[in-house]
């Protein structure tokens, strides 16, 4: 038996101890890779700010339905309902002859100002800021409302 | 006499020695195909114009749209008619890691047809994306990064939904899929019939497509989503969205090797399932 060469079970708890290593660095090297992923995944570009503009004046009715928002002008002021039910996001539609905003997936209802009435939804609607332009007779001419 | 107890056990007969794999994965192969050719004139950046297109103006466009809608349903079905079988037939049981491999292809293919209701970007289809990232969302730590991952329908419209209608949800059920599939291949000489039988249904009916329009009182969602939006009434979102129906997949995956312990497993999906029928038919009458 020559002195150069290891006892074999030296041997083999050398090469047990290098692949535990080897199992615990790519382990590790697959845990570092998580930092990364969720980063990336998870980052979210700042949305642009949206100004969505109305013709003016409003019909009869006091009241306009655009995809993201129904806008409501009357004698009491002016404002803009978002038209995301709070309960699960689905579009939510207004009811004239009813007077009130509906969500047609599980029928939550909010009043015009978006307060909660009934269903299963918790939540107020988000109400937007709106600007009115008027032209020279005072007339409302557009509105702008400012969708954040 | 004798009649009825007869006709029953050949009904019997026939849906246990059905191929049900065979006509499931002839399906999906038929959905894959037609879904690969939509894909050359989809345009996720305006989903429901381009479905308008795809079912108005582009030749043939409707027939494919129908093909790739009623293929993808037969697999659904007859994945359902698969698995039920296979349980019923009460075959050996595969080890447990290969076991839950093979049925995470199960919610994998419910994925699949609910994305696909989300990409006609219809009425239907725009009120269940948000719903599924509202679900998504109300999961407790990991909500916000599962919908980040998987919907974001609010911030990024359909883009994520269609990456992974196309490429995410295929890979990892192919991923799942695998073993099985190397172990029984389906070959098409054996299912002509029902190949020719979609063929004809996709050329013979409409598929749905719902515009939104002035009066929309009510949305109901895709059939097999109906019992989950009526839940979604009573219980809180991440009770009725989450728990609910993780729970026939759990039993799945977990489903007792002992006989006796299977028996109650089997109950107890069973009742799972008559009480989603009962909310679906509920949430039936609705519309």
């Amino acid at each position: 038996m020559s002195g150069k060469t290891l006892p074999h079970s030296s041997a083999k708890s050398r090469r047990a101890l290098l692949k535990r290593l080897f199992g615990w660095s790519v382990s590790g090297a697959l845990l570092a890779l998580l930092y990364p992923f969720f980063r990336f995944t998870r980052y979210q570009p700042k949305p642009k700010p949206r100004y969505v503009t109305v013709p003016g004046p409003l019909p009869l009715s006091g009241y306009r339905q655009e995809k993201d928002f129904i806008l409501f002008a009357n004698q009491k002021g002016t404002h803009a309902v978002s038209r995301t039910c709070t309960h699960l996001g689905c579009r939510v539609n207004y009811l004239e002859d009813k007077e009130y905003i509906e969500c047609p997936c599980h029928q939550s209802r909010f009043s015009q100002s978006g307060e909660r009435l009934a269903g299963p939804a918790e939540r107020n609607l988000p109400i937007y800021k709106v600007e009115v332009q008027n032209n020279d007779n005072g007339k409302a001419q557009a509105y702008v409302v400012e969708l954040v | 006499m004798n009649r009825f107890p007869d006709l029953l056990r050949y009904v019997k007969q026939l849906l246990l020695n059905n191929r049900w794999g065979g006509q499931t994965l002839i399906s999906l192969y038929i959905s894959l195909i037609s879904g690969i050719l939509l894909a050359i004139q989809y345009d996720a950046h305006s989903p429901y114009y381009s479905t308008a297109t795809i079912e108005l103006i582009a030749p043939f466009g409707r027939f494919w749209r129908a093909l790739h809608y009623y293929s993808s349903q037969a697999f659904f079905l007859l994945l359902l008619g698969h698995i039920v079988v296979v349980l019923w037939k009460k075959e050996e049981m595969l080890p447990r890691a290969s076991w839950i491999r093979l049925c995470a292809s199960f919610p994998i293919a419910v994925l699949l047809l609910f994305t696909g209701y989300v990409l006609r970007g219809d009425a239907t289809g725009e009120a269940a994306g948000l719903i599924a990232e509202n679900i998504c969302l109300s999961i407790p730590v990991v909500g916000t990064w599962l919908n980040d991952l998987l919907f974001d329908i609010t911030e990024s419209g359909v883009r994520k939904v269609y990456l992974h209608h196309l490429i995410g949800f295929v890979a990892l059920g192919a991923f799942s899929l695998w073993p099985h599939l190397r172990r029984y291949p389906a070959f098409w000489r054996n299912h002509s019939v029902l190949v020719l039988a979609i063929l004809a249904i996709s050329v013979f009916l409409k598929t749905p497509m719902e515009p939104e329009r002035f009066g929309l009182l009510h949305i109901a969602g895709p059939w097999f989503f109906l019992g989950l939006q009526e839940l979604l009434r009573y219980l809180s979102t991440f009770v009725a969205g989450v728990i609910a129906p993780c729970i026939p997949v759990v039993l799945l995956f977990f489903l007792p090797q002992k006989t006796e312990k299977r028996q109650w497993a089997y109950i107890f999906l069973a009742l799972w399932l008559i009480a989603y029928c009962i909310l679906t038919w509920i949430s039936y009458q609705r519309i």
